[in-house]
């Protein structure tokens, strides 16, 4: 189907607003919320979309397309269409999602994709995600024994290598274990399955962290440590993340170490630039 | 309404910490409703929400665990599994 080219006028952003109101917005996209000709919003607090609707008059929330006991794969399609919809009929169109609006977010990358396919500009602008946020108030640096990161429910379906000597990330905790997709929280009994999968690599001792972000500046940030084997009986929300702390150290891996002095000492490679460091003011 | 997410944006913006009675004193000066007020300072952001008669957000997920086609394509192989199950217990039969 060939697209009239006054409709292919039309074009989308998804945006991130990041994770706190009026904290984390960026200049690109307040932009594109403000110039857009309808937004879509799809955001963690019903104060949000009304920060949203003093930006621009023409704000649409995405809430009502969740209904209990509906598919959410049905929910985030119609999410998509609303959007296209405007896109195709020649309008400026900001989808406006909260945190980062291509992380643990299928509708942005769903409709990104569809409108380029249909020959329009789409574009996507990053935002302050929850897992930033997460770095920031707890005070991991993921570089340092690196860090992965799983959907919960995934780690029940699926297969997956842990590496207990990182740390571990489990989003989306709130409903773990709901294969229906129309649930918005899953109870003890589902968590019990995650935590027999976590403790395959480990302890039931070990310490773990439900974390939310804080969402307005009036509010704190949740950190609750616990047991790994208490957390059952805790209470979680859609929005709250489990982070694993590393339960071991590294394990060296001596052979390849071993393989690489060898290449220094080989003169394969380059050696590094000699250096001398400057005599200290004073020191002789 | 319109006072109350200024005072929030204007807060969120201000990278001073500060503490819970400063920012009383702040939202005092922001002319807001004695009902807004005492969530503010509680730090209650539910009842900000009610306060203002705003439709509580229901759902934040954005996000599925398996696709849809992920789903059935599991789901058609779990299927063939017990088919082939209940077809060598039959021949076991």
């Amino acid at each position: 189907m060939t697209v009239p080219a006054e409709k292919l006028s039309g074009r989308l952003a998804c945006v991130g607003l990041g994770m706190m109101l009026g904290a984390h917005i960026g200049p690109r996209a307040r932009s594109h919320v403000e110039q857009a000709d309808v937004v879509f919003a799809a955001v963690s607090d019903p104060l949000v979309e009304e920060w949203l609707r003093q930006m621009n008059p023409n704000v649409r929330s995405l809430q009502p397309f969740y209904a209990a006991g509906k598919p959410r794969h049905d929910t985030y399609r119609q999410m998509v269409e609303a959007m296209l919809d405007e896109v195709r009929a020649g309008k400026h169109v900001c989808g406006a999602f909260y945190g980062h609006p291509g992380v643990f977010a299928k509708a942005p990358h769903d409709a990104i994709a569809q409108a380029r396919a249909e020959g329009f500009h789409a574009h996507m602008e990053p935002g302050v995600s929850a897992e930033d946020c997460l770095y920031a108030d707890l005070g991991i640096d993921p570089g340092r024994t690196g860090c992965q990161h799983y959907e919960a429910s995934q780690l029940l379906f699926y297969r997956r290598r842990l590496d207990p000597a990182a740390w571990l990330v489990l989003w989306q905790v709130g409903i773990v274990g709901d294969r229906s997709y129309r649930r918005f929280a899953t109870g003890p009994a589902h968590r019990r399955l995650l935590v027999e999968r976590l403790l395959q690599d480990y302890p039931g001792d070990h310490e773990v962290i439900a974390y939310e972000a804080a969402t307005l500046p009036i509010a704190r940030p949740r950190m609750q440590r616990l047991r790994l084997q208490d957390l059952p009986e805790v209470p979680l929300h859609m929005h709250t993340t489990l982070v694993v702390p590393p339960a071991r150290a590294m394990e060296p891996d001596t052979a390849m170490q071993a393989r690489i002095a060898g290449l220094e000492r080989s003169g394969e490679v380059e050696p590094p630039l000699p250096y001398t460091p400057p005599l200290e003011e004073g020191v002789a | 309404m319109s006072n109350v997410v200024k005072f929030l944006e204007a807060l969120g913006q201000n990278p001073e910490p500060m503490s819970e009675d400063a920012i009383a004193d702040l939202a005092t000066g922001a002319e807001l409703d004695t009902e807004i007020l005492q969530a503010i300072a509680a730090g209650d952001t539910s009842a900000i929400v009610r306060a203002l008669d705003v439709t509580p957000t229901i759902c934040s997920m954005l996000f599925p665990a398996e696709d849809d086609d992920n789903k059935k394509d599991n789901e058609d192989g779990e299927g063939d599994r017990e088919n082939e199950e209940r077809e060598s217990s039959s021949l076991a039969a």
